[in-house]
């Protein structure tokens, strides 16, 4: 069935005007972002004194980390595509018509969170053929370990996009309105988790869904000055825990809920 | 083999109760109708019977339990307001509901045909008519070829030839043994189609059972004289007067059966002392024998 699922899915999101408007504006953002880093970068004047080379963030191994951190925000239109698509399929009566079809509620998510990683690869592919590229310009001596020292962070990235995703689909099953989702998740990423991080001056803020989620990526400049606290293999286990909470509590609303 | 047990549904909508412990049993071959006017529960039974809405109380039983993907390939469902994906064709949808029933897509050119949207399979779905999107859900109902149809109002939305092609259509489906389900307030429909009949209201069942039983055809009197009191009391007395009613103040409306002798009836009468001066036989449309039904309950 998960065949099916990928057959279908992909039917649909190929097809569908909205995904290939927001996949093509995320294209855009990216190369865009990446330009701007790279000439901004590769144009600072080097002091003979300086200690730290503006172009070494952008050669091989950081160009991984300062790529990833790069593109993460235009990546964020991925999520807002999920929930676009879900809010726009619950409203129209698909989800309806697949179920008389046949899909059942499993399928029904199975087939979003399919969709969801599909959507995932592809951005980290557009990431990992950034990184490659900026990389191979800006680095002096190539060695295939220095390329492949720092692309854990390849994988950090998919699990970031990833998570960011399906929080999203979350937010879109429960809440079903494409304009309320969409301002709900804004308003949690940007308002509501902050805050609770603001107040709350406990490490446990540390493992709520989009601290866990942002713990994946490093802005090497940042980590240059305060020095290295990240603790990738917490993030990661973090991500993934919510990866799970968030599917099954996706499952428990469209299992309960009458089409 | 039941082919559906329904047992004992009811479904609330806040305090509302939009079904009333509902139940049905669907034989092998049959062609069964659920009748009712609008808002009698007709769609929440059958989206209760589909798995799309939960029900409060009872159960729903496919094929003595058998497997959701057994379900799945034997069955084949239509419901109101059809839904597929607006930017795609109607051949590119078919494609998705024949993945979802694991059917080849040579499916596609068939049930098309069928239901006459083979000219219009390249068409984007939100530029057709209201009556090619219900042909468009009858062409996914029969995808796959399924041994049970379940279809809510599938003349929704479509002209008296569209009518007629989808009901020929439906008459072939059940003239090969296959089952039908399906829920219309369109009592002629009901009537040309379906061998059993429930007919549902505020919903409850109120009548089940074999059509031509359920909706029997029996004639009214009318009758009127100048003390219709005494007339009321005379005709309450006589024995082949099933139900009696006061029409508009000026008529006695009286429920009959076919061979009833209204020469017979007037010679009571006048023996009684009565002469009346109107006694019409009419025999009643089934629309007015439905509304009877309906108002009865």
């Amino acid at each position: 069935m998960v065949k099916t699922l990928i057959k279908i899915e992909l039917r649909k999101l190929l097809l569908s005007r909205s995904a290939q408007v927001i996949f093509l504006l995320f294209l855009l953002l990216s190369i865009l972002s990446i330009l701007f880093v790279t000439t901004l970068m590769g144009e600072i004047p080097i002091d003979e004194n300086a200690t730290v080379d503006p172009r070494q963030f952008l050669s091989f191994p950081m160009v991984w980390d300062m790529i990833s951190y790069q593109i993460s925000y235009a990546a964020l239109l991925l999520p807002a595509l999920i929930a676009i698509l879900t809010c726009a399929e619950l409203n129209s009566g698909i989800i309806r018509q697949h179920l008389i079809e046949g899909l059942s509620r499993k399928e029904l998510v199975a087939g979003k969170l399919i969709t969801i990683v599909l959507l995932s690869v592809l951005a980290t592919l557009l990431f990992v053929i950034a990184g490659f590229l900026v990389g191979m310009a800006f680095t002096d001596s190539t060695a295939l370990s220095d390329i492949t020292e720092g692309s854990t962070a390849i994988f950090r990235f998919l699990l970031y996009i990833t998570g960011v995703s399906v929080l999203a689909y979350t937010f879109a099953v429960f809440i079903g309105s494409t304009g309320t989702t969409l301002i709900s998740l804004l308003g949690y990423l940007i308002i509501i988790e902050p805050t609770i991080v603001l107040v709350i001056d406990h490490p446990v803020v540390d493992f709520l869904p989009n601290a866990s989620f942002r713990q994946l990526l490093n802005f090497p400049i940042l980590e240059l000055i305060r020095g290295s606290d990240a603790d990738y293999t917490r993030a990661a286990l973090a991500t993934t825990g919510w990866l799970i909470v968030l599917s099954l509590l996706s499952y428990y609303r469209v299992s309960h809920k009458d089409y | 083999m039941a082919i559906l047990d329904v047992n004992h549904l009811s479904k609330y909508y806040g305090s509302f109760k939009a079904l009333d412990n509902f139940s049905l049993k669907l034989e092998q071959g049959q062609a069964y109708g659920i009748l009712g006017p609008n808002g009698s529960g007709k769609t929440t039974a059958l989206s209760i019977i589909l798995g799309l809405r939960h029900a409060n109380e009872g159960e729903v039983i496919w094929f003595d339990g058998r497997s959701d993907d057994a379900v799945r390939r034997l069955t084949g469902s239509s419901l109101e307001n059809p839904a597929f994906l607006p930017g795609l064709s109607g051949a590119q949808n078919l494609r998705i509901s024949a993945d979802i029933k694991g059917a080849p897509y040579s499916e596609i050119e068939r049930v098309l045909n069928k239901t006459g949207l083979w000219s219009y399979r390249k068409r984007k779905f939100h530029k057709y008519s209201m009556g090619m999107k219900q042909r468009l859900s009858i062409a996914a109902a029969l995808i796959g070829d399924p041994e049970v149809l379940i279809l809510d109002e599938p003349t929704n939305g479509l002209d008296p030839q569209g009518i007629y092609q989808i009901r020929e259509l439906i008459l072939e489906f059940t003239s090969k043994g296959k089952t039908l389900l399906m829920a219309s307030h369109i009592l002629s429909e009901v009537e040309k189609i379906c061998n059993h009949t429930l007919i549902l209201n505020h919903g409850k069942i109120i009548h089940d059972g074999p059509t031509d039983r359920v909706l029997v055809q029996k004639p009214t009197l009318e009758i009127a004289s100048k003390n219709l009191q005494e007339l009321h009391e005379a005709l309450s007395r006589y024995s082949q007067i099933e139900y009696l009613n006061r029409t508009y103040g000026e008529l006695l409306t009286a429920v009959i059966d076919n061979d009833f002798d209204v020469a017979e009836l007037n010679e009571y009468l006048v023996k009684s002392g009565i002469s009346p001066h109107h006694i019409v036989k009419k025999q009643p449309t089934l629309e007015q024998q439905f509304i009877e039904l309906i108002k009865e309950n």
